[in-house]
């Protein structure tokens, strides 16, 4: 029971990493856009 | 190689030079909004899901705004199939009773459906519930589709406009892809599929006695085989199958119409309820190739000149027959190595050639067809195993996706990424004579090149990159299956394949790690995005401009040394970039193996 409630833990962690991961990289390509506009 | 293979090869590319005018027409008229024979049907609902939606379909767009509209899509999109996945064992449709996607798996999986790469770190019918495969996957078959279509064409009203700073807008470009570029030919297409033997059902998968009980060494969890205290492998009796099935036709049609790829089965295309028929097969690959082919009519006719979308499309043609011709002919050639006794002669009771990884019913010409259409394509579904080509056979792959996948070319994706070439040979050419380099009337100028640079540089960095890491560290290095430069080989044609955002891969190599489907992942997404952003700006830049009347020293784009000179910056700054990664790769099996050196 301690080890499956740990093994949901450490998934919820991994979920909030990738979501995390997902909108940063977003984040960077508008970022870009407002850099390839910024360099012109 | 026989001349029924050859005419089999001659006959797919006239269908699909007969169906690019009118392609191309059509979608220039759906896209400049004219009228065409489905607005009775689809201008209503067109209308609905802008009121529904809020979106203001005269509201034209700046190349900043469309970038930006695009990317919020492309991430909503994509956080909704990753919580999908997560979550399928509590959704409905889901009779196998699957449980929820692994995180990494999840989010590669996610990356890669996004940008249209459709690249599987996973089997299809044993990991996504026939509600993820629809709701998930098969949305964004449509969706990446249209995202790409859009580009290509906001890039080129960004040719065809003068000193206007709007390059469109992108939520009427997505719905205009998807509901008259899309949809309508999937669903005859679909049909077309069932009436060849696709499935298309929701029942859950059927367990069947064997005729013939089958004895095979016992596997653990993890794939490993069982041995015994005495070190001999632990066999298993199997008396049943389970056979999977599932609504693919209607996801098998989007897979090719739109170059996404991702098979709702493990053996893609090579499975008999995904393509049973020659005839499927050849609607299928007449499928990966037909919007392409018709963006270059539509290039022509958007920008006032077809004669230049024809010369772009003979450069594609003629770089698809060449790679066609090599791998049709390594392949048939046959591996020198196996055993004088070996028979690889075509005959009429065989193939002949290579046909370890191959389908009987498709033989060495339509499976060479097939894997040099679908990685010219971007599209990276397989109707033969690509790592069991010839060195050779298998090189071509390679290189179709290295070259930027622009021979055709994923919808929109071929064509944007060829525009990026088009803009660098001409700024050769200008070079050569000394004069500013035009493109149809538009001066290419230094902010134009920095760009197009920019998108060159994205796409080997990240292959390169990646692959070079993976060689050596153990994380990437512990995947290989094949040692030697075929391992080698593998690594390459993994990264490459999702910077492409193609999705095939040489199957040697276990992806499902957390180090790939991370690296994947983020290979997937700058492959794509980082690459599109670039394209964007020209394109705004481009609209911006005042149109030059050719003169003297404008070099015309629509002459047979403009396609010559096209082919030659494609092959260039591909060879440049990858010779020395495909001389430790591929070029170096092949000359081990005609040297007798196996691994």
């Amino acid at each position: 029971m301690e080890l499956s409630r740990l093994g949901r833990g450490s998934e919820d962690m991994q979920d909030i990493l990738w979501v995390a991961v997902t909108i940063a990289f977003f984040a960077i390509a508008i970022a870009y856009v407002r850099f390839c506009d910024w360099v012109k | 190689m026989t001349a029924n293979g050859w005419f089999q090869i001659a006959f797919f590319l006239l269908l699909i030079l007969a169906v690019t005018k009118p392609m191309g027409v059509f979608m220039a008229r759906v896209f400049n909004r004219e009228k065409t024979f489905m607005d009775p049907v689809l201008r209503p609902l067109e209308r609905l899901l802008y009121r529904v939606t809020g979106v203001d379909e005269n509201h034209e767009m700046r190349w900043t705004e469309y970038a930006v509209s695009m990317l919020l899509f492309s991430v909503v999109s994509m956080l909704v199939l990753y919580v999908m996945e997560r979550a399928q064992a509590f959704l409905p449709f889901n009779p196998q009773k699957l449980g929820g996607v692994a995180p990494a798996l999840a989010f590669n999986t996610a990356a890669s459906f996004t940008t249209n790469t459709n690249w599987q770190n996973y089997s299809g019918e044993t990991t996504m519930s026939y509600f993820t495969q629809m709701a998930g996957l098969a949305y964004h078959n449509f969706a990446s589709a249209a995202v790409g279509i859009a580009i290509a064409i906001a890039f080129i009203r960004g040719i065809a406009r003068r000193e206007m700073e709007t390059i469109g807008n992108f939520w009427v470009d997505l719905v205009r892809s998807c509901l008259w570029v899309l949809l309508p030919f999937c669903i005859v297409g679909a049909l077309a599929l069932v009436s060849q033997g696709v499935v298309q059902n929701l029942k859950p998968y059927d367990t069947v006695k064997l005729i013939e009980p089958q004895h095979v060494p016992k596997v653990d969890a993890n794939g490993k085989p069982v041995l015994s205290p005495d070190g001999k492998p632990v066999m298993d009796t199997v008396t049943e199958q389970t056979i999977a099935q599932g609504p693919v036709a209607s996801q098998e049609i989007i897979i090719e119409w739109g170059t996404n790829g991702g098979g709702f089965f493990n053996a893609n295309s090579a499975h008999p309820f995904e393509n049973p028929t020659p005839l499927s097969n050849l609607i299928e690959l007449f499928c990966i190739f037909a919007v392409s082919s018709g963006l270059t009519y539509t290039l022509g006719r958007m920008t006032g000149s077809p004669r230049h979308g024809w010369a772009v499309w003979a450069a594609m043609a003629i770089l698809f027959l060449v790679g066609v011709s090599v791998t049709y002919w390594s392949e048939a050639r046959g591996n020198p190595l196996l055993a004088a006794g070996v028979n690889q002669h075509v005959s009429a009771l065989q193939s002949g050639g290579n046909m370890e990884g191959k389908e009987v019913r498709f033989g060495i010409a339509n499976t060479a067809l097939w894997a040099t259409v679908t990685t010219d394509a971007s599209c990276g579904a397989i109707n033969g195993w690509h790592d069991s080509f010839t060195p050779l056979g298998g090189m071509v792959p390679l290189v179709n996706i290295m070259l930027s996948e622009v021979i055709f070319g994923g919808v929109g994706a071929g064509m944007y990424g060829m525009l990026i070439y088009i803009v660098l040979a001409v700024f050769i050419a200008g070079l050569m004579v000394g004069r500013t380099p035009e493109y149809l009337g538009k001066k290419i100028e230094a902010y134009d090149v920095k760009m197009a640079m920019l998108v060159v540089l994205v796409f080997p960095l990240v292959i390169l990159g990646f692959s070079a890491i993976s060689a050596v560290e153990g994380f990437g290095t512990s995947s290989i299956l094949n040692s030697g430069p075929h391992g080698l080989s593998e690594i390459l044609y993994a990264f490459t394949s999702q910077a492409g955002n193609n999705g095939s891969a040489f199957g040697g190599l276990t992806t499902n790690t957390l180090w790939y489907n991370t690296a994947g992942g983020i290979t997937m997404l700058a492959g794509r995005f980082l690459m599109i952003l670039p394209m964007l700006a020209i394109a705004g830049n481009l609209a911006r401009k005042r149109y030059v009347p050719p003169s003297l020293g404008t070099f015309p784009v629509t002459t047979p040394l403009f396609t010559a000179l096209l082919i030659g910056v494609i092959l260039i700054v591909g060879a440049l970039t990858f010779f020395p990664a495909l001389s430790l790769g591929p070029i170096l099996e092949h000359l081990l193996m005609s040297a007798g050196k196996t691994f």
